[in-house]
């Protein structure tokens, strides 16, 4: 009893061993296992991008749920559609384009929308009366409640910034895109993206600069 | 003759809204190399690392030399460094690859049915306007022109003896209801209808039930 079948354990090792050669390799050659017709190599795909994905859809609409939807949605256009993706380019790119377009068209359907302002009223009201987290006992309460507020004025630093400087400041600051890629998710031009860039950075170093010594 | 214009030695203002104005603290120091405005314009490439040689010394000198530009660069590493360390716990759900997988699929097999739901209303709106077409054109009598007529009858009609009835009674509640009237103006039976001689086209359905002779 309790032992497992030696079919199984085979099976599983088997399965275990092309998720570690998956995870070996670089996109594009993941791209051509799945294209080859090898259904995991999608399962190591999507492990790959899902999380990067969700922090920069989220940072760019500023709702969680919303940003699970839009990843979901991302995964099934490249699910559907990666037969026609450019195997010269970067998948990386590929795919922060899409779910990029997605969250672009997300914020400009929700701008038509009044009932969105007043779930972010509800939930900036459930932030500022939420109560603190003792995550550990020997931080004193000044210094967690310093480094709480500090946590959520940067993140509110990024959420206020224009829409089309946020993204490129996350791509930048958060995911370590390079000029060239951010001009192709974003579809600017490189010239663009300096400007856009170095205003964002302005811009954020002006709104958080109280409350950092 | 060309004129050079030089870079503006004021101080640096980064802002000028009312919540902060971040001014030079101290004075530009003797012999240094680039102005605050300068330091602030290049930041984003020296941040990069994308300066050429000489810029990226005189900006390194800049810093060294000025604390407001120190304070500035300090800012927004802080800044993102709060912002990376938040990003770890930020998204704690996983996408299912089999959800993405099944409405991959779905999708798919909506496409591949030609009349989807959406299809199958349309066709439905397209068979009732037929019928309501196709049934108006049968009974405008206009729409058979050439159909025959037939002569009817003319017909006279007598109104059937009224009993005179009491002006007013209270033993019926109904009659209370009735408008008060002559009763002699009851008794006479008058004709109500009297036609002459009509002349009605024959449509296919009155030709159906209608026998000419």
């Amino acid at each position: 009893m309790g032992q497992t079948s030696p079919i199984l354990t085979g099976q599983r090792t088997t399965s275990q061993e092309q998720n570690k050669r998956l995870a070996e390799l670089d996109d594009s050659q993941v791209v051509r296992r799945f294209l080859a017709g090898e259904e995991k190599a999608f399962a190591e795909l999507v492990h790959r991008y899902d999380k990067r994905l969700q922090n920069f859809v989220y940072r760019t609409v500023g709702d969680r749920e919303r940003a699970e939807d839009l990843i979901q949605e991302t995964f099934v256009r490249v699910y559907r559609h990666l037969h026609r993706f450019d195997q010269s380019r970067k998948f990386s790119t590929w795919i922060y384009t899409i779910a990029g377009n997605l969250a672009k068209n997300e914020l400009r359907n929700r701008s038509r929308n009044p009932l969105v302002l007043f779930q972010a009223l509800v939930k900036n009201w459930e932030a500022d009366f939420r109560p603190l987290e003792w995550e550990d006992p020997t931080t004193r309460p000044d210094d967690l409640y310093r480094k709480r507020f500090l946590r959520q004025k940067v993140n509110e630093a990024v959420a206020m910034l224009p829409e089309h400087h946020r993204v490129v400041f996350v791509l930048r600051e958060l995911h370590g895109k390079t000029y060239e890629e951010i001009a192709e998710i974003t579809g600017c031009n490189l010239g663009t993206v300096k400007s856009r860039l170095n205003r964002a950075r302005n811009k954020f170093a002006r709104i958080i600069a109280p409350m950092i010594e | 003759m060309t004129t050079r214009i030089s870079a503006p030695q004021e101080p640096a203002t980064l802002h000028t809204g009312t919540r902060l104005r971040w001014r030079r603290s101290d004075p530009a120091p003797a012999g240094s190399p680039a102005s605050c405005r300068w330091f602030v314009d290049v930041y984003s490439d020296y941040r990069d690392g994308l300066l050429d040689p000489d810029s990226r010394d005189r900006a390194k000198a800049h810093l060294a030399a000025c604390s407001s530009c120190r304070r500035y660069d300090r800012v927004i590493r802080s800044g993102v460094s709060v912002l990376r360390a938040d990003e770890a716990g930020f998204v704690d759900s996983t996408l299912a690859v089999t959800t993405v997988r099944y409405r991959a699929w779905e999708l798919e097999r909506r496409e591949a049915t030609a009349l989807g739901p959406a299809g199958s209303g349309i066709a439905t709106t397209g068979v009732v306007l037929i019928a309501l077409l196709l049934g108006s054109f049968a009974w405008i009598p206009l729409a058979h022109p050439g159909a025959p007529e037939v002569e009817i009858a003319p017909v006279a009609a007598v109104a059937p003896p009224v009993e005179p009835m009491p002006a007013y009674s209270w033993s019926h509640r109904a009659s209370a209801l009735l408008p008060l009237r002559p009763a002699a103006r009851l008794s006479a039976p008058a004709p109500v209808l009297q036609a002459g001689p009509v002349r009605v086209p024959l449509t296919p359905g009155v030709a159906a039930g209608v026998d000419p002779d």
